[in-house]
């Protein structure tokens, strides 16, 4: 590396003409589509009510691929930020007025104060959280009371951010901050999930083993 | 006077973008086949930033997977009055961004990792393939942050404005990072020249 | 712990025999079950080992074998020690009611450079001497290793953490949820996430940080490389980066309504004059490296030493 971050006009000239005349495009050296059409159609197997009980790694990767749909969701809602301050982030859905309301399992609807969070992710959500509530069952009663507690607290910071988004609707600070808050609720889920998930390989046995496959 | 070859160009990008706009408005409606269209359209581009910005094929083929599937799961928020293309760029951009939490990344500057990228990228119909490979190879090296700022500002042609908001960077150090990254491709480049052979 | 015989009046000759024998047998014979257990081991394999409750120590050594020894506790099924396809497994096996457990504590000794996983429920876990990738995983019990510049990976609900680094460059992770996290000498890249526990790392040098918290306190000490990345966001956990070293670094401090406190550089600035929130934007020396804190009520600080 040098020391000195200052080339030489001619060669600044020269590195740059080179750039512009790099291709723009690369076809990739597979085919990407299949990937993706299996991700954007992964929404049309309905979820089973009651199954047979599957293996642990079954679960895991339902988990992670919700985990997957509902972060990129996530991340999506802000995607588009440079919309004038006052504007909310997601439309509302014309039959959602002004709300916070709360879906089953305790986190906030809403995204600021005239949003809702897109219905596709808390779609995605809910169904991570009921796969993981067996999982969080089987948690030893101490752990799972802090594990509740500590959901309540995020619970409690994505309330007191919306109630901060009244005031100053549009804040990117506001907003970020909340979504950080979605984003790792979801994170915790999954992490406790993947920790369940080892706990019940390493638990089971032989009989409980046989049932899993 | 416009000669009769722009018309016939204009004439030509204005069909393309209103079968664009069809696509999109179908593939917004749920048709996956008409989003597969607009993915054979745009996935070069976009899987080429990726790659540069990245400087690893596997990571740049998850970013461009990732990028299209946002895309996908969007569409109802796009606006069709700006181009699509322009919409994927941007998407790219932040999957590329979101993916740099991976170890991959952190291996730009890997040897191996360049040479694999630049096969990748060489063009062998350029004039000096060579040097097409060295510089592509040298890009890969360069640190994450100003190989992010050269790629857009140099290859893409962003403004510096641009560019910063993209990444979410001030715009000053947008601009210290491309001087960065021109220093440090001028004394790479500068380096290979002075005779070694890169083989 | 007391064993109690009790014999019908035939056997009371025996049962006094076996009476006497207690008291002058060692108690372990009477707790647990001794493990002794020895396999031949690729250097490059991994050992998975997994652990109720009691405690799991790993060292590692270079022989390529895996020794596990230690006390299996009363009441447990058995210990399953298997190996296969360069991959050995250690799991303690409890019975489909396991309230009258008592813990189990394993010794493992492994090839230095073996890839090393481990899961508890409870069991605290200690590691020294490995090289290799580790991930380690509990609910509540706590966790001690050191960092050799491979991958670490901590995952726990309520349990601490406690990292001793090298200084050599390694990608370490450190995910709670209310458990503490304590870190020195780390390199590299840092990644640290909490609800409600207190993460206090230092770095020799590091290339990237992501730090997340709800309400428990982020602590970062030591020196950025020259690109580094670091991203710090907490909602009412406060934030400290006491910087080392030469920086050239870019700051984009941001807190909602917490107080941000900065040891050099301009004051912070109100964002909008109709409301509250800070920021301070900063770039020191070259502003190479960039670094963005942001908080909704905790109070932030930023030093250099």
């Amino acid at each position: 590396m040098t020391q000195d971050e200052r080339a030489p006009q001619g060669a600044v000239a020269r590195i740059d003409s080179q750039l512009r005349e790099l291709p723009r495009e690369i076809e990739p050296g597979r085919d990407l589509w299949p990937g993706i059409a299996a991700r954007i159609d992964e929404r049309a197997a309905p979820a089973p009510a009651s199954e047979p009980r599957r293996s642990a790694w079954f679960w895991q990767a339902a988990a992670a691929v919700a985990l997957v749909a509902a972060s990129s969701l996530l991340t999506a809602t802000l995607l588009d930020r440079d919309r004038p301050a006052g504007q909310a982030v997601v439309t509302a859905a014309p039959s959602n007025p002004v709300a916070t309301s709360q879906d089953a399992v305790g986190m906030p609807a809403a995204f600021g104060p005239a949003g809702t969070l897109d219905p596709e992710y808390l779609a995605a959500r809910k169904q991570l959280t009921q796969m993981l509530d067996q999982r969080i069952a089987t948690l030893p009663p101490s752990a799972r009371a802090k594990l509740e507690f500590n959901l309540g607290e995020m619970r409690r910071a994505a309330d007191e951010i919306n109630a901060a988004l009244a005031a100053q609707p549009g804040d990117p600070l506001l907003e970020e901050l909340l979504l950080k808050t979605y984003q790792d609720e979801l994170a915790v889920l999954s992490n406790v999930s993947q920790l369940t998930g080892s706990l019940e390989n390493a638990a089971a046995s032989p009989a409980e083993k046989r049932m899993q496959l | 006077m416009a000669q009769a070859g722009e018309v016939v160009d204009e004439l030509q990008r204005a069909r393309e973008a209103a079968e664009e706009r069809r696509l999109v408005a179908s593939a917004a409606d749920g048709s996956s086949a008409s989003f597969e269209q607009l993915y054979r359209r745009h996935a070069p581009r976009v899987y080429a930033l990726c790659l540069r910005m990245t400087g690893n094929v596997a990571t740049a083929e998850d970013c461009t997977q990732d990028a299209f599937v946002q895309a996908w799961r969007n569409l109802a928020r796009f606006e069709t009055r700006s181009a699509f293309g322009t919409w994927v760029h941007r998407i790219a951009v932040n999957a590329v961004l979101q993916q740099g939490r991976r170890r991959q990344e952190t291996l730009g500057s890997e040897d191996s990792v360049e040479r694999e990228v630049a096969d990748v990228l060489a063009d062998p119909a350029t004039v000096d393939p060579g040097r097409s490979r060295d510089l592509e190879a040298a890009i890969a090296g360069l640190p994450r942050g100003a190989r992010h700022v050269l790629v857009l500002v140099g290859v893409y042609g962003h403004s510096h404005e641009e560019a910063s908001q993209l990444l979410g960077i001030a715009v000053g150090t947008c601009k210290a990072q491309l001087h960065r990254a021109r220093a440090l491709l001028g004394a790479r480049l500068g380096e290979l020249e002075t005779g070694h052979d890169a083989g | 712990m007391k064993t109690v015989i009790a014999a019908a009046p035939c056997c009371q000759p025996v049962a006094r025999a076996i009476a006497l024998l207690a008291a002058t047998l060692p108690l372990a014979a009477f707790a647990g079950t001794p493990i002794n257990k020895l396999t031949a081991a690729d250097p490059t394999g991994t050992v998975e080992i997994s652990n109720t409750a009691g405690t799991v120590t790993v060292t590692g050594w270079d022989r390529n074998e895996v020794e596990v020894t230690g006390e299996l506790g009363k009441g447990t099924e058995r210990l399953d020690f298997t190996t296969a396809d360069k991959i050995t497994r250690i799991k303690v096996v409890l019975p489909n009611r396991s309230y009258n457990v008592e813990d189990t504590d394993l010794i493992v000794k492994v090839p230095a450079t073996s890839l090393v996983s481990v899961n508890t429920v409870s069991a605290d876990i200690g590691v020294q001497g490995v090289r290799g990738t580790q991930r380690l995983q509990s609910v509540s019990g706590e966790m001690r290793t050191e960092s050799s510049g491979e991958d670490i990976e901590c995952r726990t609900v309520s349990g601490d953490v406690n990292i001793a680094g090298s200084g050599r460059k390694g990608l370490v992770s450190i995910t709670t949820v209310s458990g503490d996290a304590t870190a020195t000498r780390l390199a590299g890249e840092v990644n640290g996430s909490t609800v409600s526990g207190n993460l206090t790392l230092g770095v020799g040098e590091t290339s990237r940080s992501r730090l997340r918290s709800t309400s428990g306190d982020l602590t970062l000490q030591g020196s950025l490389a020259a690109d580094a990345r670091l991203d710090i966001e907490s909602i009412s956990g406060d934030v400290r980066l006491d910087l080392v070293g030469k920086t050239g670094a870019d700051f984009d401090v941001a807190s909602f309504s917490g107080d941000i406190r900065n040891c050099f550089g301009p004051r912070p600035v109100r964002t909008d004059e109709y409301a509250p929130g800070k920021e301070w934007r900063h770039q020191e020396g070259d502003g190479s490296a960039r670094v963005r804190i942001k908080t909704l009520s905790g109070d932030v600080s930023v030093c250099r030493k």
